[in-house]
């Protein structure tokens, strides 16, 4: 069980310490999104919500925005556990007096994934799919590209994250923020196009 | 528009629906034109057009698998044609939000929503109060607020799903099959609601195999039939009604020898009665009484539906001369003197 989770946070590259739930922030925020926005294509309902909404991507905007903002609660909850967990062991404070910025940064880190797994549900066409590609994606796929393609590898979105919620803070956020905000951009990009150009069943997905 | 002629009738009779001159004040709420449909190189929907005005109750039906829920997804903008034009309420569907509601079955519910929740959402989606909020609760029939879309019955389902649709009277409502499920006690509540929704000024689209239903509250029917529109009017023209009455005399000889000098459209039969077509009832009485005629009775003769259906979809498909569409043609009323037995 501990070489598990230790092997989890070596892939996510946090340390093995107090922030735990910053390490698995990625994980939770992208299966919110695919979750969520993996339902109304499950349920069969997406028609309905097209509709409503007047298109499709006032749909797609709408999804995005509703997502963002619970990825960046659970990203805020997620600093606050690390913060407090800290705290509680009695470490040095592990943000150096930089909390807004700490919190400001699991916000958005939490959006992002939330967005990103979004997106995979919409080109995957529900859920399962979604959260079978994250999980993949995050414990096997990227290790072994920072492993094999060593120079793109600051570029892929979970160190993007990790280097955004390092402990201590970066001294800018704006490196990893940004790299994340254009993976997180690119994927939204391909679902957009996705909603668009496919046909939208009236049966459960 | 050019909206293919439909098949001779039974009785011969052959009416193609025509712009009246209200209708320009009425611009159709959806416009279909040269609809194609394909999947795997096999043509679905082929030059399927057909206009829907404000106000009115149209159905659409056909056999399994002819198209009917295809034909409403390309309406909705929900699958793209691969030829034809679609308008709806004057632009691209889906058109503004609230514009169009659609239900196409009662199991498009979050399983895991309370029935409350689903229509809370739904009503202040569509800027509706809290009062507008509880009105649509009622309409459900449900007493519990705390029950959950997947633990409904069909008919508990259906209904919830119908009335989420025509929360915040959209101009129009698609129902694909609204009443399976439907109880004794919800089919009129069904009946009413359209009806208030239509007589409100919205359009509503219905599919449905319940024929009595069709028949009984449908101003209009689309009929398709592999693929293309087999007929599109009303569905009295489509069951002889309008211009059908059966005669029976005490003198058949002497009935059929009137009917035959005064050319009138008929049809004759091994007990000495007729069917003429074209001529109301007043006509033909007086035409009767000149030739002292003995009449035992004369009556509306009016065919279900269902039997009309069956008819009309055993007859090849008529295909439009054009594949292009163009201006709509006048009504034509044509009467042919020889009938086809039925």
């Amino acid at each position: 069980m501990a070489a598990g989770t230790t092997a989890a946070l070596h892939a996510l590259h946090s340390p093995p310490s107090g922030p735990a739930a910053l390490a698995a922030l990625p994980a939770l925020a992208g299966l919110l999104g695919a979750l969520g926005a993996g339902a109304d294509i499950r349920y069969g309902s997406l028609p309905a919500e097209l509709l409503l909404a007047g298109g499709r991507t006032r749909y797609a905007s709408r999804l995005a925005a509703a997502l963002a903002v619970l990825g960046a609660g659970l990203g805020a909850v997620s600093a606050a556990a690390a913060v407090l967990t800290a705290v509680g062991l009695a470490t040095a404070p592990p943000v150096g007096g930089r909390v807004e910025a700490f919190f400001a940064a699991g916000a958005f880190a939490g959006a992002c994934w939330a967005v990103l797994g979004a997106g995979l549900a919409i080109v995957a066409r529900g859920p399962t799919g979604a959260v079978a590609s994250l999980l993949a994606y995050l414990l096997l796929i990227e290790p072994m590209l920072e492993a094999a393609v060593r120079p793109v590898a600051a570029t892929l979105p979970g160190r993007a994250t990790a280097a955004l919620l390092a402990i201590p803070p970066p001294a800018t956020l704006a490196g990893g923020g940004l790299r994340l905000l254009a993976v997180t951009l690119l994927v939204a990009a391909c679902a957009h196009a996705a909603l668009l150009l496919r046909d939208v069943p009236v049966t459960t997905g | 528009m050019h909206r293919p002629d439909p098949p001779a009738l039974p009785g011969g009779t052959v009416t193609t629906a025509a712009p009246s001159p209200t209708d320009a004040a009425d611009s159709p709420v959806l416009a279909l034109a040269g609809v194609r449909v394909t999947l795997g190189g096999q043509a679905i929907l082929d030059g399927v057009s057909l206009r829907l005005r404000p106000g009115g109750w149209y159905g659409l039906l056909g056999p399994n698998g002819c198209g009917k829920t295809t034909l409403m997804r390309v309406a909705l903008g929900l699958l793209r044609p691969a030829a034809g034009l679609v308008s709806l309420c004057g632009q691209q569907p889906p058109g503004r939000p609230g514009t169009v509601a659609a239900s196409f079955g009662p199991r498009l519910l979050h399983p895991r929503r309370r029935a409350w929740t689903e229509v809370s959402l739904r009503v202040r989606a569509l800027g509706g109060d809290r009062r507008a909020v509880h009105a649509a609760w009622e309409e459900t029939g449900l007493a519990d607020t705390r029950v959950r879309c997947g633990d409904l019955s069909l008919g508990q389902a259906q209904r919830l799903a119908v009335v989420c649709a025509l929360a915040g009277a959209p101009r129009l409502v698609v129902l694909d099959e609204p009443t399976v499920g439907l109880d004794a006690a919800a089919l009129p509540w069904l009946r009413e609601r359209l009806a208030a929704f239509v007589a409100g000024g919205g359009c509503a689209w219905v599919s449905s195999h319940d024929l009595a239903e069709v028949e009984r509250c449908a101003d209009q029917v689309t009929v398709l039939h592999a693929g293309r529109v087999a007929y599109d009017g009303p569905v009295s023209t489509l069951t002889g009604a309008d211009d059908a009455l059966r005669l029976r005399s005490s003198q058949p000889d002497l009935l059929r020898t009137v009917l035959v000098e005064a050319g009138l459209p008929h049809q004759r039969y091994s007990d000495g009665s007729a069917t003429v077509f074209g001529r109301t009832a007043v006509e033909v009485g007086r035409l009767l009484a000149a030739r002292s005629v003995p009449l035992v009775s004369m009556y509306e003769e009016r065919r279900s539906l269902d039997s009309s259906l069956r008819d009309l979809l055993a007859q090849p498909v008529v295909v439009p001369e054009t594949a292009t569409p163009g201006p709509a043609e006048p009504m034509e009323r044509r009467t042919v003197s020889a009938v086809p037995g039925r």
